[in-house]
């Protein structure tokens, strides 16, 4: 039987998905190898958090809600680092929680590691857990923790534990960084970084004291909706909201003793590529489709 | 062996709780553990029409406090030691010191749901190992992997329990080899075939919208044309050529202020607050995001709001013939 010849239309509308996912690849790839510095306009939302997290007062610690693991850590991991750099810079004192995977308290507690590696190699004093912050742990529920927050926050972490600065475990209340704090809003906001749900769970309950928001591309519209009511106090959304802060922050601390550009400036390069060949994409299937279509109406005219 | 797992911290003494590592301590563990174990025999032995009265009753409780604690009017200014000033404000002053005592428990059966998950795991891939039915390999490696991850991770976490090695081991420099086990297994390979498995789904993104973005309608081209100025604004690089054309467009160009700093010409455009500031694709998606997407997803959170309430309600008042032991 005679193999029967595609046109160009048809096969513009089926490339073979090896071949997609072959350019995907090297078009991700190749960046990371060649940074390249990319112009930004910092988003409204995104300034929002900067200009919280660089105008809270020092003296009052900042309730971080930690939920985000690996999987994510592109933009989730980029936001956090961010937050906390600006938190270290201003000696502003820092409780992390998690109410989404048993995995993100660990995985916070190593980008922490990983900063004060940065900060001993930059001859900066590294943020002792204990004096300078605190982990909170997990909560498996996170509707009831929200709720306890907001009521009662001593109650709600009272039975968490922390090495204090000797290494024994001690309530998590009487560290220095949560010992003056009585209620939520004792807290100069709470900053919620999340690749999950809990970001509406977060906010339909806790009520009394700033909250801004670090999510994820994906979940960037479902919560713009609460930034646009006012109820988010500023928002970060993706890589483009971690690029909007690391060139930011570049402005704001231009040192040398400073990391600033770290995920943001690593992957956005990677982000434009990815997106170019979405586009490209879309329109070489479109274009196949329009193709095909004129030569069936020339062969039926 | 220190076992810190059970301490009560800061909380004061009750019925409910008892000094850390002490005699009463353990004995209320060990009696609630027995009469906990003992009710869900009694309720599985128990005929399904005596079942479903029970389930419901505590289904019905449970959620009692959450509803009165959202409509009862609760104290706005209440400090420690404040007497309530009527048995309304008393009911209000209860639901609101309740509400942790609640709240823990929430978070002591959401436990038990990790538990029951592992529980079940465990169960189904240990069957299917036993019998050596197909794929019985991938069972063992799932089980062993369990094992191996929980036996690291508690070692890990009871040398870091002596208050002498704790403080040592901040720094990775005076890890031992199960230390830099916990490392290996954790952060070196669960961490990243976690990221692997998400970034899986750029393959899947891209092949679906190389299939199905097609302009075959009016609706799909609204909606194509939507999502490439929103892609484009995502995109720092066109946005800011884009944003210097139509400020180009409109007379303005790259200055270097009285100061010394560089302006850009869409920066003297935002400053001058020209017309063309509104088709700079940061406006463009700004305005789509505010007028056309937040309303429509504030629509769809409306709806799925109602529908919540109204299963919410079946199940608070086990009208959901699924809920309650009644299949």
């Amino acid at each position: 039987m005679a193999k029967v010849e595609r046109s160009l239309g048809e096969k513009l509308q089926s490339l073979p998905k090896p071949v997609l996912y072959t350019i995907l690849i090297l078009v991700t790839s190749i960046p990371q190898f060649f940074p390249v510095p990319l112009p930004n306009k910092e988003s409204k939302s995104s300034e929002d958090v900067f200009n919280l997290l660089t105008t809270i007062p020092e003296d009052q610690p900042v309730l971080i809600g930690s939920d985000w693991t690996n999987s994510t850590r592109g933009e989730s991991g980029g936001l956090f680092k961010s937050m906390i750099r600006i938190l270290m810079r201003r000696n502003i004192k820092f409780a992390i929680y998690t109410t989404a995977d048993p995995q993100a308290p660990q995985v916070a507690k190593d980008v922490i590691r990983l900063l004060n590696e940065e900060r001993k190699a930059n001859n900066q004093k590294p943020y002792e857990v204990w004096t300078d912050w605190v982990s909170v742990g997990y909560f498996a529920n996170p509707e009831g923790t929200a709720n306890s927050i907001n009521n009662n926050v001593r109650a709600a972490f009272a039975d968490k534990k922390s090495p204090d600065a000797a290494g024994a475990m001690k309530p998590v209340m009487d560290s220095p960084v949560l010992a003056n704090v009585k209620q939520v809003s004792d807290f100069s906001a709470l900053v919620l970084v999340t690749a999950s749900n809990t970001s509406n769970v977060t906010i339909e309950r806790v009520t009394k004291t700033k909250l801004a928001m670090m999510v994820t591309g994906v979940m960037g519209p479902e919560t713009q909706v609460y930034y646009e009511s006012g109820q988010l106090k500023g928002l970060a959304i993706g890589l483009k909201g971690c690029y909007d802060l690391e060139t930011m922050m570049a402005k704001k601390w231009p040192g040398k003793e400073y990391v600033n550009m770290d995920n943001g400036a690593k992957y956005y390069p990677t982000l434009h590529l990815a997106l170019l060949l979405l586009i490209l994409a879309v329109v070489a299937g479109n274009v196949g489709m329009f193709m095909t279509r004129k030569r069936t109406v020339q062969r039926g005219s | 062996m220190n076992l810190d797992l059970l301490a009560q911290a800061a909380t004061p003494p009750s019925f409910w709780n008892a000094p850390h590592g002490s005699t009463e301590l353990w004995t209320k563990i060990i009696i609630a553990f027995v009469v906990g174990i003992a009710f869900i025999f009694a309720l599985m032995a128990a005929p399904h029409k005596m079942r479903r009265p029970v389930v419901a009753f505590f289904t019905f409780i449970s959620g009692l406090y959450y509803v009165l604690y959202y409509v009862w009017p609760v104290p706005v200014a209440k400090e420690p030691g404040t007497l309530p000033l009527n048995a309304a404000e008393n009911v209000g002053f209860w639901l609101t010191d309740a509400l942790p005592v609640v709240a823990k428990f929430s978070n002591v059966l959401s436990g038990f749901l990790l538990g029951l998950g592992i529980f079940s795991l465990l169960r189904v891939h240990g069957r299917r190992l036993f019998k050596m039915q197909k794929d019985w390999f991938f069972s063992l490696v799932l089980i062993l992997s369990i094992l191996l991850m929980v036996v690291v991770g508690y070692w890990d976490w009871y040398t870091r329990l002596d208050p002498k090695t704790s403080s040592k081991l901040q720094d990775p420099a005076n890890w031992t080899s199960i230390n830099v086990a916990r490392d290996f297994v954790f952060d070196g390979m669960l961490q990243q075939m976690d990221a692997a498995m998400f970034s899986l789904i750029a393959f899947y993104i891209l092949s679906a919208a190389y299939r199905a973005f097609r302009v075959r309608s009016i609706e799909a081209t609204i909606l194509l044309a939507t999502a490439l100025i929103v892609i484009l604004s995502l995109m720092g690089a066109v946005e800011y050529l884009w944003g210097s054309g139509v400020a180009s467009m409109f007379g303005f160009h790259d200055t270097v202020l009285a100061d010394g700093t560089k302006q850009t010409a869409a920066e003297a455009m935002t400053a001058a607050n020209s017309f063309g500031g509104n088709f700079t694709l940061t406006s463009i998606r700004g305005w789509i995001q505010s007028t056309v997407q937040t309303p429509s997803i504030r629509a769809i959170d409306w709806g799925i709001g109602i529908g919540a309430l109204a299963m919410g309600l079946r199940l608070w008042l086990s009208l959901e013939r699924t809920s309650g032991g009644n299949s």
